[in-house]
C-alpha cells in the first residue's frame, strides 16, 4: 500500500513537470511580430524627442519598428522585445523576446491621464498576432474598434463620448472571420 | 599629429563615457518583493531642477506576460493628479516624462493593480 502510494505521489510528480516543460515549450517556441522580419524604414525610427529617453534605458534604437500610429515594437538590453508609445511622453511594456506574445493572442498597454476612476485621456495600443484582424475596445454602452495594421499594430483613443461612459472594461481580439479569438478584462483601476 | 588625434578620440570617448554616466541616476524605491492584489509603493517628491524624476518602472513581474498580471507605474504631482500612467501585464511596465517636459514636482508610483499575487521591484531614473 506504502509503495503504491510512492508510486502515485511519483507520477503525480512526473505529469506535473511534463506539463510545465510542455507550458515552457509553448511559450517560448512561439513566433515573433512578423514586423521584425521586415527591412528597417525611415518612418520607424523613434522621434526625436524620446531617443534619449530610449538609449538611456537600453533600448536598441535601430531595431525599432513603427507598427501603428505612435505605436512601435523595439528590443531592450537584457534579450527584452518591448512594445513602446509615445503619444504621450515615453511608455511601454517589455516581455523576453523568445516569448514576447507569450501564447497571447495580444500584447497591449493603457496609457492614461487622470485619475484612475476618472481618466482625462486613455489609449489602448498594443501588436496582435497575424491572425487578429481587428481589435475592439469595450465600455459600459460603447465599443470602438480599428483594423490591425499590416504590421499587426494597432492604437485606439478613447474619444471624450467614450471616457463618460466609464473606464473600458475588456479588449476583444477579433478574428478575420469577425469571430472573437479572446476577450482580455481590463484592470478596474 | 597622429598622438594628438589619438588623445582627442581618447578624451572624447571619456567625455561621452562620463556625460552617459552622470545622466541618470536610478533608484529601486520598493521590492524586489511580494505583491498582494492592490499593493502600492512610491517613492519621495523630486525637489529641484538637478533631481527630477523622468522615469518610473515596476520590472521582474513573476507572472509577466499572463493575461492578467497588470501593473500601473505613474507620476503622481504635488497636486495630487496622476499624469504619463501606463497598465500592462507584461514582465517590466515603464513610463517617461519626455525631455523638456519635466522640471515640475513629482514622484514615481507603482501598484499591482491585478488581482493576483506575484513578486516584482519597483525602480526610477532621476537627474
Amino acid at each position: 500500500m506504502r509503495r503504491l502510494a510512492v508510486l502515485g505521489a511519483a507520477l503525480g510528480l512526473c505529469s506535473f513537470a511534463v506539463l510545465e516543460i510542455v507550458n515552457a515549450i509553448g511559450a517560448s517556441g512561439e513566433q515573433p511580430p512578423s514586423v521584425l522580419q521586415r527591412p528597417a524604414q525611415p518612418s520607424d525610427a523613434l522621434p526625436m524627442t524620446v531617443r534619449e529617453r530610449a538609449l538611456a534605458e537600453g533600448f536598441d534604437l535601430s531595431s525599432a519598428r513603427r507598427i501603428s500610429s505612435g505605436t512601435y515594437v523595439i528590443r531592450r538590453n537584457g534579450g527584452f522585445l518591448c512594445l513602446v508609445s509615445v503619444a504621450r511622453g515615453m511608455s511601454g511594456g517589455c516581455n523576453p523576446a523568445g516569448s514576447f506574445f507569450h501564447g497571447e493572442q495580444l500584447v497591449y498597454g493603457i496609457s492614461e491621464e487622470g485619475m484612475p476612476n476618472a481618466p482625462s485621456y486613455l489609449r489602448v495600443a498594443g501588436v496582435a498576432r497575424g491572425e487578429v484582424a481587428k481589435v475592439r475596445l469595450r465600455f459600459d454602452g460603447l465599443t470602438l474598434e480599428t483594423a490591425t495594421s499590416s504590421d499587426g499594430g494597432f492604437a485606439i483613443e478613447a474619444t471624450a463620448d467614450a471616457l463618460a461612459h466609464g473606464r473600458p472594461t475588456a479588449l476583444d481580439a477579433i478574428g478575420k472571420n469577425g469571430r472573437v479569438l479572446r476577450t482580455y478584462s481590463l484592470p478596474e483601476d | 599629429m597622429a598622438r594628438i588625434a589619438a588623445l582627442v578620440a581618447v578624451l572624447s570617448v571619456a567625455a561621452a563615457t562620463f556625460a552617459a554616466a552622470s545622466y541618470a541616476v536610478d533608484a529601486v524605491y520598493a521590492g524586489p518583493k511580494t505583491w498582494l492584489s492592490g499593493w502600492n509603493a512610491e517613492s519621495a517628491y523630486d525637489s529641484a531642477a538637478s533631481n527630477r524624476w523622468w522615469w518610473d518602472e515596476m520590472d521582474r513581474k513573476s507572472c509577466g506576460g499572463a493575461s492578467d498580471c497588470f501593473a500601473r507605474v505613474t507620476f503622481i504631482k504635488s497636486d495630487g493628479t496622476w499624469t504619463y500612467s501606463y497598465s500592462d501585464t507584461q514582465v517590466a511596465t515603464a513610463t517617461s516624462v519626455p525631455p523638456g517636459a519635466e522640471n515640475y514636482t513629482k514622484k514615481p508610483y507603482c501598484k499591482n493593480n491585478s488581482s493576483r499575487t506575484y513578486t516584482a521591484r519597483c525602480w526610477g531614473s532621476h537627474y
